[in-house]
């Protein structure tokens, strides 16, 4: 999977955090519910796959490897 | 699972954590709790030796203004005890006196029976259940009467009967912690329920006191009524005599006294009413110097009332006299002392 | 039952005791009966609806998980034949199928919670639409009372079910594990809404005891104990008092009644949460948080992130995102591009959601319009932030405002205070045109005599009184400016020495006992979010 366009995508959204570093992205408070409606619509387009309401946990995107893995799964599926 | 020898080190250090806040906890109360004479001295009853007590006297605040067993301890030697206050509720005095038979077993129980006629408003009544209860020690009888009083007025609680902190917490405010010292209820009376006043009100009976209206009397409450006949019941139980009383009052008529004396012979006990005629000029009252007030004895005629009432009593129920009784006379004669010394009677 | 009743305390004793003297295998059992008991005590007579939604919920997702295991094995045999679109097909297919299972549940329980809660108040508007429009006709009008607790456990139960729905947790197979999940005596009656996947099993499992977790059950529910009734009762009196007579105070009354409502509420709810959580502690069950020091918030979403917290996440879980996120507002959000450009367009879908879930959350509050100004006002709010955050920045930093500092932070947390306090003058007050006199008051007649000729000691608190509240606010700012730094109050308390540690617990007991607002001369007014 295409790493370099998540991080492009993810700097362009929130500029101000450290993706790489931090791994409790949701948990820790850095993304709110906005962040993440901006960012799953980003992600649809870009990779052609539909994020549903139940993919929406921390868990999911708590960090770049997260996010990386269910986008991967919902490729797969 | 912890180990032994630790439970029981918590379980001793909770011991001892619920002792010292007790501790703290019934100084706060003292410290708080309102105190009116009627608590104290329903209180110093327990302070009495058991069996000592000759005459007990239960009911309302006539009871406690007029009734002196100091006075009659000195005129004829029988000891008694007042457990009054202020518009005592029928089931306060049941309670009472059930209680105090536990401990005491008297030659004569003395009923005041005015309160007969009376409707008792719990809802309304909150001091004078306080006055009554509030000196009372924890049993099974007051539990009684506090549920009671619970279930006819949700807005009291019953915990704030059983710890009176609840009711009294907001005196915070009026405490002055340089002044005010804890103050534990009385532990032993001088005037054994007797709270006498000096002030006279210089009255005049009412015109046509005492005499048939042609009106009927009022109905008996039916609660009253069943907690008087309930108390007639204990003693009988306890083979011991009643006598219903009546003390001097001016608002008070031929009607109800008759009523009372037909409910006395219906249940058997004897009536004794202080506003009858003969009895008032037996009496020797004066209703410009005696009265405290309209339904209360002064303290002159407390001793007036006390004297002849005691003569009643020890005549009628043949009474001991104890004044040469070393069991009785230190304590007695010293109570005495100090009562003659507050009341300014001769010692 | 209420939380700082005598009857609560020896209730929650008996239950513990009784919890952990049964033996560890059935010790769920004597939580669900003990819950049951609790809520028959509490509100016996409807029963009837929190059975009804305790049976529903378990039918429906027990349904949803049948069919989600069914489909999982046609799946696989299937999948090698299809392609990507048939996979496509298949799911969405299946989830068509799901939904006339799901949906009539959710219909039947949010139906029932809506009709107990606003026929009264839909009626009664849409009479007073037909009189104006000159129509015949009158509609009855009900007044229901409202099952104990009836919202939280509703939230509760279809938070679950939409769970089940989504395959995020298996279905509960035995109904009176369900029924205990749902019922749960500490947060029924005000919350937290739990959830499933961390409530349950706590639930289910024979917890232990634990002298240390008792003991910080205990102390939590003191502090919350404190919180309500020496804070939030006493404040209560003055603002009762206050809002009482709209017309006749000033501005600076006004302003007093609103930050003092703001302290009651404060006090009033999350410290009822703080008895609830401290209750379900004694058994071993940790509840989810549901306040965060809301009013050091630096914003308004930032309030309402720690105030109500579960509440909050109920809706963006189950509401927010899934409408963001659905096909119409992600096509409004494109179409809104081209129209508004990039900024705009790209916030669309966020935002007309966002006002749709504070429209929820107030009525969720209550039937009556003044609630639903006050979620048009928040949604506002937190609509206009997002609009002008950059804007706003760029101001300040032409301006030359320095915004990594304690003074600006002190300032976003004042200006927060006052855009919330406003807000609850709205809630408060008796209707939505005395709200608008009484803020416009505050800007009209700034009347000060509040504070220089004894004003504040004619609203029903004595000069002993205000000492209290005010001591007493005091602590609580120090514990929360405590906590957000990071201190852990109880934790850091266990390892004091035994002397210091006693004086504190006798003096929390005690300054409750005396400076507790409580027995009679007072209403024992209830948690304000009891009826909600």
């Amino acid at each position: 999977m295409d790493t370099e366009a998540l991080m492009k995508i993810l700097a362009e959204l929130r500029p101000d955090v450290d993706f790489e570093e931090n791994k409790e992205l949701v948990d820790s408070g850095e993304l709110d519910s906005f962040d993440i409606v901006s960012l799953v619509g980003e992600l649809c387009d870009a990779y052609d796959i539909e994020i549903g309401a139940d993919d929406i946990v921390p868990e999911n995107f708590n960090s770049v490897e997260a996010i990386c893995a269910l986008i991967t799964r919902l490729q797969e599926d | 699972m912890m180990g032994w020898k630790k439970g029981i080190g918590i379980m001793l250090r909770c011991i001892a954590f619920v002792l010292v806040f007790s501790m703290f906890f019934s100084h706060t109360t003292n410290l708080l709790m309102r105190h009116d004479d009627e608590s104290n001295e329903i209180h110093a009853f327990y302070g009495e030796p058991e069996d000592s007590i000759d005459v007990l006297y239960i009911g309302s605040s006539p009871l406690l203004r007029g009734v002196s067993p100091m006075v009659m301890w000195k005129e004829y030697g029988f000891t008694g005890y007042v457990r009054a206050s202020a518009l005592q509720a029928p089931a306060v005095s049941y309670g009472l006196l059930a209680e105090s038979l536990r401990k005491q077993s008297p030659k004569v129980v003395v009923l005041l029976c005015d309160n007969i006629f009376l409707e008792y408003d719990y809802t309304e009544r909150e001091g004078d259940l306080r006055r009554g209860l509030d000196g009372m020690k924890m049993s099974l009888y007051k539990l009684d009467i506090i549920r009671e009083v619970t279930e006819a007025d949700e807005r009291q609680s019953a915990l704030s009967y059983v710890f009176p902190l609840m009711r009294y917490h907001e005196r915070w405010k009026e405490i002055d912690l340089a002044e005010d010292k804890p103050e534990p209820l009385l532990e032993h009376s001088f005037q054994k329920g007797n709270v006498f006043l000096g002030y006279n009100a210089g009255l005049d009976y009412p015109e046509g006191f005492m005499q048939p209206t042609g009106q009927p009397a009022p109905a008996f409450n039916a609660d009253a009524q069943a907690y008087i006949e309930k108390s007639i019941a204990l003693c009988r139980e306890k083979d011991i005599p009643v006598v219903l009383l009546h003390l001097p009052k001016m608002a008070w008529s031929f009607e109800e006294s008759m009523a009372v004396e037909q409910f006395a012979a219906d249940n058997g006990v004897v009536y004794l009413d202080l506003d009858r005629e003969e009895n008032r000029t037996q009496l020797g009252i004066v209703p410009q110097e005696d009265y405290y007030d309209k339904g209360h004895m002064n303290l002159r005629g407390s001793v007036k009332v006390s004297r002849w009432l005691g003569k009643w009593l020890d005549e009628r129920y043949a009474l001991p006299d104890h004044r040469d009784d070393p069991a009785y006379a230190e304590s007695w004669n010293a109570d005495w002392a100090e009562y003659a010394r507050k009341a300014g009677l001769e010692e | 039952m209420a939380f700082t009743s005598f009857r609560f305390v020896v209730f929650l004793a008996v239950s513990a005791a009784l919890y952990f003297l049964t033996p560890k295998r059935c010790r769920w059992v004597t939580l669900f009966v003990v819950n049951y008991v609790f809520y028959f005590l509490a509100g016996g007579r409807y029963f009837v609806y929190l059975l009804a939604t305790t049976l529903t919920t378990y039918l429906a997702a027990v349904m949803l998980g049948n069919m989600a295991s069914k489909n999982k094995t046609a799946f696989a045999e299937a999948k090698a034949g299809l392609d990507k679109e048939g996979r496509k097909a298949w799911k969405a297919a299946f989830a068509r199928k799901k939904r006339f299972v799901l949906v009539p549940a959710l219909l039947l329980n949010f139906g029932i919670l809506s009709i107990l809660k606003y026929s009264g108040f839909v009626c009664n508007n849409l009479n007073a639409l037909f009189a104006r429009l000159g129509v015949g006709g009158e509609l009855p009008i009900f007044r229901f009372l409202l099952p104990l607790g009836i919202s939280f456990y509703t939230f509760q139960s279809m938070g679950y079910l939409i769970d089940v729905y989504r395959e995020k947790v298996e279905p509960e197979r035995n109904l009176a594990k369900l029924a205990l999940f749902i019922s749960f005596f500490p947060q029924i009656v005000q919350g937290p809404i739990g959830r499933f996947n961390t409530l349950a099993e706590q639930l289910f499992r024979p917890n232990e005891f634990s002298y240390t977790r008792v003991k910080f059950g205990v102390q939590l529910m003191l502090w919350g104990a404190f919180k309500k009734m020496v804070i939030a009762d006493r404040v209560a009196v003055m603002v009762d008092n206050i809002f009482g007579f709209p017309e006749t105070l000033g501005g600076c009354y006004v302003a007093v009644a609103a930050l003092g409502y703001c302290i009651q509420i404060y006090g009033d709810f999350s410290g009822g949460i703080d008895i609830a959580t401290g209750a379900a502690q004694i058994f071993g069950i940790t509840l989810d948080k549901n306040f965060e020091r809301p009013y050091l918030a630096t914003s308004i979403p930032d309030f309402w992130r720690r105030w109500h917290i579960t509440l909050g996440a109920w809706f963006r879980d189950y509401v927010f995102y899934p409408l963001s996120l659905s096909k119409f507002f992600q096509k409004l959000g494109k179409a809104g591009r081209r129209v508004f450009g990039n900024y705009i367009g790209k916030l669309l879908p966020v935002l007309i959601p966002q006002f749709i879930i504070f429209f929820l959350i107030g009525i969720w509050h209550g039937a009556e319009w003044k609630y639903i100004a006050f979620g048009v006002y928040n949604g506002t709010l937190i609509v206009l932030g997002i609009l002008f955050e950059q804007p706003l920045k760029n101001l300040a930093k032409r301006l030359g405002i320095r915004m990594e500092c304690f003074s600006w932070r002190v300032f976003q947390v004042l200006r927060t205070l006052v855009l919330v306090a406003l807000g609850k003058i709205i809630t408060r007050a008796p209707g939505v045109s005395a709200s608008v006199y009484m803020i416009r008051s505050m800007v009209e007649n700034w009347d000060t005599n509040i504070f220089w000729e004894g004003g504040m000691l004619k609203l029903g608190l004595d000069e002993k009184d205000l000492w209290i509240l005010f001591l007493s606010c005091c602590a609580l700012l120090t514990v929360s400016l405590l906590q957000e730094s990071g201190v852990k109050i109880r934790e850091t308390l266990a390892k004091q020495n035994l002397y210091f540690r006693w004086a504190v617990y006798l003096g929390a007991v005690f300054s409750l006992v005396l400076f507790g607002v409580y027995g009679l001369n007072y209403d024992a007014s209830d948690f304000i979010y009891r009826g909600f």
